[in-house]
This record gives structure tokens, C-alpha cells and sequence, in this order.
């Protein structure tokens, strides 16, 4: 046993910082209580308010040590079954209630087996993709609102008060007047300007700058160019139906904003917001929001966007605010695992056929999995040369497998030459081979 | 051993009165025989019991050193072990002293005292346990001395409860049907009344299995404190110490306790030669992907091994080391064969394995698979994949 019991720099680490918050605090009832004098019956009193016995320091780091050693797993271990076990058992007992109110007002956040589920297929397109932004200033309800306006989804629809197909005997047009009142109460900055960009920014409808004519700050008018006299009210009765699906204010792909409010106990209450929806990357961009800070509970929103580091630190969150939920604890490992193991070839693979073919698993797992037919047809057409190393090729093949105990072979010393034979002087054998239990050799 | 143990040594026990006579009351064909089991027809005189044995140390007791074993107090007080010694007591009236002073003696009840253990004749009561057991010293037989006119009531010099299990005389068959029968009978010929000792092992007593491992009761351990096995529940009749193993290498009994567990055997798929589904057909449970799961996941690999391959549908295929094929190589029937059949001659040698792909017999090997794994590699054949074995030395 080394000096440090043989455990790793970081617990030693975290037990050195637990440890020094006693010492402070000893040193701070030391300080308090004989500020003045140093008489022995204060000592006393210090001492049993914050100080530590020899004995107890003893047992506690001897508990600490050895709960450390009882966690150490050994070699061969088949963590890969034992963390699927320990995932999934659990998740039996979650109903498979899929919409379950999350505990933030009114938000419907998918829960339980089916984002469980979500998470391990590697679904490109969830349920409920929810972005969490946090505030550049987290306590005023107003900047909290005025951000809010800034992401959420405002189409021209909510916030004109009319939109008009005017015809007089020289031009048609459509006149849009904006309902400045409304504007104001939700704190949007939404002007005549603003919204003849986003008119001509919009991908469906074909303008140009000289069609749209800004009247004052609150009208403005759409002229569309048309040749053919017959076609013009088509065209014009198309501009109307389309007009107000034209996003003004925020990012096309967030439908709603919610304001979430933290309570704490001896601070201000705190503001966060919630987007549902994806593009994270636009939200970071959004003024007021701290990007740093802004995460969402969409995978491949994250790895898009943050990176592979981030996507598996997400898959890990994900799976285990999901279980807490539920109520359920399951040991942190089980999940770093899954992260690992869905993120280790540089993207996101999830555990369904195409994201088993992406980890680069031998011809004959991958038709015992699914879809026999496709992948030994094309096994034969590329040629393939199966190494059978995972646990389904052995199985197979007969072969013992390669985890647990069977992750070892056992060597025999074989003797050469007639002396052996006679029992005439020891075997002379030029290779040293290793034999019994003490010598291992890992497969090829 | 049989007249030496406890077990059952003659199928006539009721009508001989042997000097002494050991019983098992509950004998049982063994689990695990050997062929000379067979042929010598031993199941008509059975000599032991089956019992659940744990091998190991039993922390608790610490009583199973030194060869010693634990017996399961629950077990035994059901009636495992249980036995019973004959011991034929035999009185002779005619060879004592009364001979030369012509004193005659009969067995005739006391008509001053009575006896608790005899009967109406003077002799004792032969009988069910607790009604009639004759306690040690305690009077069994009354004999009247015409003479003198003494009665004599005689106790049991043994030190255990005993019952009787009958009284007869030992006679001479030509003398039946004298007409003084009665008179030989009272005062000639000896009586004999076997005696019945039943009872359940006691600490002391002496076990064996088959294989010479011995050993001494040395507690009696009461059933629910007993350790059980984690799945069934299942607690041993009997604790042995493994250290009576290593140095005696008993190997047979490792392999009887090994073999005495559910064989693997019965009726197998045509086309893949696995065990067969469906309770009707004797077939075997399904080992599906979730038990395999769980061996997985207790790192058991040769026990998985073991149920999916060695016990299901292990086949030794010959596999060409130069094409790789497992479907080419097929076997030479030498022809000269049937000839040696008839005449009574062991057969040539072992037939030759010629590869049709290669064109060759050399470099033919061996190796254990699983029979569905050569049927698959005639399916993908069937479907023009060549599915060859790269063997390694």
C-alpha cells in the first residue's frame, strides 16, 4: 500500500479539501474565543465545538479508504452489460407516461422511457428540444421579458393591427398598419423598418427593395410588381395570406419563450430563460443572453454547435436528470460509459443499426443484431475478414468469450528433448515460456 | 460393507434372527452408478441414501475439522439416516445348571407381580415403540423353577430402549410334531427375540460416501441456520471440509458430485442438432439473449460457454487449412472396410478426410464449433458468400 493508500491524486484531493473546512473552522472558533487571553478552560470550549479527535480523523480516512477500494471494479469486468443493466432496470419502473409536467410552468418537456429512449438512439430530430439560456443579468423580471422578446418567434400576424388590400384606380397594394400599442407593452422594437427588412428578407415572398414603401413609423405598404393586370390579384391575395406568417423579431426556429424563476433563499430571485426549440447558436448571439452559460437538452443541437466534448457531457446530463426525475439514482460510471461509447468515434452514434455499422462492429455482430441479410450479402461483396473479438462473434463460433473469465488463457511449459523423458537433469529450453496462472497472454 | 453399515443387506430380514443386524430405513438408488452397479443388480440390497452436500468450511460451527461432518439437525429428525440394529437376544432354558439336579424351568408369568414388558406367557411383548419399548433394566422374560418354586423375572442388560420385534423358538425342524413338543419347547430349545434399536444419527456416529471419505458427526445443526444457496433456497444435508479433498484426490467424487446434477441430454433439431423446444418432446428450457445477458454480466465466460456450445450443439468439423472451407472437406470411406466388419477385425484407421476444393488430404485440422455454424456456412453457400476459416497455429 502506498503512502497515500493507493488511491488516485484527485480523491486525495477532494479529502484534503474536506478536511481543511475543519481546519478553518477550528481556526476561526480559535480565533474568536481567545482573541484576548489563552487560558486553558477556553481551550477546552474550542475544542468542543470545532475540533477533531485523532480517532475520529482515524476512522473517517480509514472509511473513506477502503469505500474507495470496494468501488475499484477488476479487470475483464463486463461493465458494458452491468451499465446497460443498471440503466434500464431502472427505467422499468418509470411509467411510460410520455408528457410530464417538468415543474417549470407550463412547459412540456418529454420525460421518462421515451426520452430515455431519445437519448440512447441518437434521435436527430427530439421531441421537445428546449434550450436553457441564462441572463447577462439575472434578477430584473423587465431585461428578463425584453430578452424573452428578442428570441421568441413574433410573425408580422401578432403584432399588425391590420393588413389591407387597398385598390384604387391607379395601383393595388397592400397596406400594413402595426399595432404600436401592443409593440410597447411587450417591449418589442418593432418599427416600419424593421419589419420592411424582415418583409424582404423572407424566402418565400419575391420583393424587392421598391416594392415595399415605408408610409410612417407604423404603416407601411407593399406594392408588388406585376405585369399581367389578370394575375395582379392572385398575386395580391397570395402577398395577404403570406404577409403574416413573416417573422419581424427573433429566431425562426424558437416557438415560445418561457420565463423561469428560481427561488432562492437568501438571494434575489433568479430569472432563467427557456427556449423551446433549437439553434442554439443564434440564442448565444442574442444581447442580454451569456453564451458561456446557455446549453440545451438537444444533442445534436449541442454537438453541431459546442463540439464532440460537449455532446457527451450532454448525453451524460441528459440521462441523469432524467432518472432524477424519476426519483431514481444510478451511479454516475454507468452513464459517463454510454457517453463515452456513443461519442468515441468523433460523432454522436446511437445504438440502432446504422449507428452499431458507424462503430465499426465485425460483419457477423452486426447481422446478429439486425438486418442478417443486408450486412453478410455485402460482407461477401467487400470481401470482409471477421476478427472475432466482441462477445456475439465467440458466441457464434464457440469460442469462450474474451471478458470476465475469459480474458485469459493459461500457457503450459512443454518440455523438449529425451532428458525430459528419462528424468535425467532439468529441461534445458532456450524460450522461457511463461506457464501457469501468473503468466497471461491477451488474445490477438 | 452392507452386513458392516448401515443399509439394506437381506431381503430376507423378517424370518432370520441373525446375532446382529444393521438396517437403513430409508435406502435409495444412487444418482450417480457405475456400470458394476448394474451387473451386480445392487439396487435389490441398496446400501446408502442420497444427500445434498455443501463442500466447504462452515465458519460458523468451526465443528467440520479433522474429517469431521455437520449434519442438518432437520434432516435427520425427518428420517434421513435414520436405522435401525437387529439384535437377537437367544434364551436357553435347558442349558443351565438344572440338568444335573432336575430342576425344570418354564417361562410362565408371575402371578405375584406383573410386569410392565411381559406377557401373559412369560414371555416379553412384542410390540410398537412407546407402548412396549423395554427400558434398560428392565424385566423382560419371567421364567417359574418348577422346584423350587421360584419365578425370576430377568432384565434387559442392554443400555437402550428396545422393542421386540418377534419371538420364536429355535427349533429343529423333524421335532414339530413330537408330542412333546410343548414341554422341548419350554425347556429345550432356545428362544430367540430379536431386538429392534431404532433411532436417528447421533454425534458420534460414523459416515462414508462411496469414495472413502469418512468422517464423524460432530453437530447437529439446526436447518435455518444452515447457509443456503442464493437462488433456490436449497441448504445441505451434510457440510464436508474440503480440506479432505487435495491430499486424497477423491477424484471420483468430485466427479459423482459434478455428474449427480441434471444431465443435458435428450432429443435434438434435425437440422441444427440443438436441444428441441416443448415440455411433450422432452425438450429443454430456452437460453435466451437475456439469461445470456446475465452470465455475461457475472463475467462467467466458460459458463456460458458451456450452455451455449458444449451442451447444445458442439461437433468437431474438419476444416482445410489451405482453402479455409469447412463444406469441402469430406471423408474417404476406405472400401476394405466392410470386409474386416464381417470377419470380426477392429477397423482400418481412422477414415481420410480429402478436401474437394484443394484437391489434397494434407493439412486437414480439426476444430470444435457449433453444429448451426457449419449450417450457416452452407446457407451462405446456398446464397453464393464463401464464408472460409483462417486457422491460426
Amino acid at each position: 500500500m502506498t503512502l497515500d493508500g493507493g488511491c488516485s491524486a484527485g480523491f486525495t484531493n477532494s479529502l484534503e479539501q474536506f478536511l481543511n473546512k475543519y481546519v478553518e473552522a477550528f481556526r476561526k472558533t480559535h480565533e474568536t474565543f481567545l482573541l484576548d487571553d489563552h487560558s486553558a478552560w477556553k481551550e477546552k470550549i474550542v475544542q468542543n465545538i470545532s475540533g477533531v479527535t485523532f480517532r475520529q480523523l482515524e476512522v473517517f480516512l480509514d472509511t473513506c479508504i477502503s469505500r474507495y477500494h470496494s468501488k475499484k471494479i477488476e479487470v475483464g469486468t463486463a461493465i458494458g452489460i452491468i451499465g446497460a443493466q443498471s440503466i434500464c432496470e431502472p427505467a422499468t419502473h418509470m411509467t411510460l407516461k410520455t408528457f410530464h409536467f417538468a415543474g417549470v410552468a407550463s412547459m412540456n418537456i418529454t420525460l421518462g422511457v421515451p426520452r430515455i429512449k431519445e437519448i440512447l438512439d441518437a434521435v436527430k430530430k427530439i421531441r421537445t428540444p428546449v434550450i436553457f439560456a441564462t441572463l447577462e443579468c439575472e434578477t430584473n423580471v423587465k431585461f428578463a421579458r425584453l430578452v424573452a422578446s428578442r428570441i421568441e418567434k413574433t410573425n408580422l400576424g401578432s403584432v399588425a393591427e391590420s393588413i389591407k388590400i387597398v385598390m384604387t384606380t391607379r395601383s393595388a397594394s397592400i397596406v400594413v398598419t402595426l399595432d404600436m400599442a401592443m409593440i410597447q407593452d411587450a417591449h418589442l422594437c418593432i418599427d416600419a423598418n424593421v419589419v420592411k427588412e424582415s418583409i424582404l428578407q423572407t424566402r418565400g415572398i419575391k420583393l424587392k427593395q421598391e416594392h415595399v414603401k415605408v408610409l410612417d413609423v407604423r404603416k407601411l405598404e407593399v406594392v408588388p410588381e406585376e405585369a399581367d393586370r389578370s394575375r395582379l390579384h392572385f398575386r395580391l391575395h397570395n402577398l395577404k395570406r403570406m404577409l403574416p406568417n413573416v417573422i419581424v423579431r427573433g429566431i425562426n426556429t424558437v416557438q415560445r419563450v418561457v420565463i423561469n424563476e428560481v427561488k432562492e433563499e437568501k438571494e434575489d430571485n433568479k430569472y432563467k430563460l427557456l427556449a423551446e426549440g433549437t439553434r442554439i447558436l443564434a440564442v448565444m448571439g442574442t444581447e442580454g443572453i451569456d453564451g458561456c452559460k446557455t446549453t440545451s437538452n438537444d444533442v445534436f443541437e449541442v454537438q453541431r454547435t459546442l463540439g464532440i466534448e460537449a455532446a457527451r457531457n450532454c448525453i451524460i446530463g441528459e440521462i441523469k436528470s432524467t432518472m432524477k426525475s424519476h426519483g431514481m439514482s444510478i451511479d454516475d460510471q454507468h452513464m459517463i460509459f454510454i457517453g463515452d461509447v456513443m461519442t468515441y468515434m468523433g460523432e454522436v452514434l446511437g445504438f440502432t443499426r446504422f449507428g452499431a455499422k458507424k462503430m465499426e462492429k465485425g460483419v457477423l455482430a452486426l447481422a446478429s443484431f439486425e438486418m442478417p441479410a443486408d450486412h453478410l450479402f455485402n460482407g461477401g461483396v467487400n470481401g470482409r475478414v471477421e476478427s472475432v473479438r466482441g462477445v456475439s462473434e465467440s458466441i457464434i463460433l464457440g469460442l469462450p468469450i474474451q471478458i470476465g473469465t475469459g480474458m485469459f488463457k493459461v500457457r503450459t511449459k512443454v518440455s523438449s528433448g529425451l532428458g525430459q523423458l528419462t528424468g535425467s537433469g532439468p529441461p534445458h529450453s532456450d524460450v522461457q515460456l511463461p506457464y501457469g496462472p501468473t503468466g497471461t497472454t491477451f488474445p490477438t | 460393507m452392507a452386513k458392516q453399515t448401515m443399509a439394506f443387506s437381506l431381503q430376507a430380514l423378517r424370518y432370520r434372527a441373525d446375532q446382529k443386524l444393521y438396517h437403513l430405513q430409508t435406502p435409495q438408488s444412487p444418482i450417480v452408478r457405475t456400470s458394476a452397479y448394474k451387473k451386480y443388480c445392487m439396487d435389490e440390497c441398496p446400501t446408502g441414501t442420497n444427500a445434498i452436500i455443501g463442500v466447504f468450511h462452515h465458519m460458523k460451527s468451526r465443528y467440520d475439522m479433522e474429517d469431521a461432518m455437520i449434519l442438518n439437525k432437520s434432516s435427520v429428525e425427518s428420517g434421513m439416516f435414520h436405522g435401525q440394529i437387529y439384535q437377537t437376544e437367544t434364551v436357553d432354558l435347558s442349558d443351565q445348571k438344572s440338568r444335573s439336579d432336575g430342576s425344570r424351568k418354564y417361562f410362565r408369568e408371575s402371578n405375584i407381580e406383573s410386569y410392565r414388558s411381559i406377557d401373559s406367557d412369560g414371555l416379553p411383548c412384542v410390540g410398537q415403540f412407546s407402548i412396549h419399548t423395554i427400558k434398560p433394566d428392565e424385566e423382560y422374560y419371567s421364567i417359574y423353577n418348577e422346584v423350587n418354586n421360584e419365578q425370576h423375572a430377568v432384565k434387559q442388560k442392554g443400555s437402550e430402549d428396545v422393542i421386540v420385534d418377534y419371538v420364536t423358538i429355535d427349533g429343529k425342524k423333524h421335532l414339530q410334531n413330537h408330542p412333546q413338543k410343548h414341554m422341548f419347547l419350554l425347556s429345550g430349545f432356545p428362544l430367540l427375540c430379536p431386538f429392534c434399536v431404532a433411532g436417528n444419527p447421533v454425534i458420534g456416529d460414523k459416515f462414508s460416501s462411496r469414495h472413502g471419505q469418512k468422517g464423524v458427526c460432530s453437530q447437529l445443526w439446526p436447518d435455518i441456520d444452515m447457509p443456503f444457496s442464493e437462488v433456490t433456497g436449497m441448504r445441505p444435508d451434510l457440510i464436508i471440509n474440503p480440506h479432505a479433498f487435495p491430499s486424497r484426490m477423491a477424484i471420483g467424487m468430485l466427479l459423482e458430485s459434478i455428474a449427480a446434477k441434471v444431465h443435458s441430454t435428450g432429443m435434438v433439431d434435425q437440422i441444427t442438432s440443438q436441444p428441441i423446444k416443448g415440455r411433450k418432446r422432452g425438450g429443454g428450457i430456452c437460453f435466451g439473449e437475456i439469461e445470456r445477458d446475465s452470465l455475461l454480466a457475472h463475467g462467467a465466460a466458460y459458463l456460458l460457454h458451456n450452455r451455449l456450445h458444449t451442451c447444445s450443439d458442439y461437433h468437431i468439423a474438419a476444416v482445410c487449412s489451405t482453402c479455409g472451407s469447412i463444406l469441402t472437406p469430406s471423408v474417404i470411406k476406405p472400401e476394405k472396410r466392410v470386409a474386416r466388419a464381417v470377419k470380426g477385425l477392429p477397423p482400418v484407421r481412422a477414415p481420410k478426410v480429402f478436401c474437394h476444393a484443394s484437391d489434397t488430404n494434407k493439412g486437414m485440422e480439426t476444430v470444435a464449433m457449433p453444429y448451426v455454424f457449419k449450417y450457416l456456412a452452407a446457407e451462405l453457400a446456398a446464397m453464393s458468400i464463401k464464408m472460409t476459416l483462417q486457422l491460426s497455429t
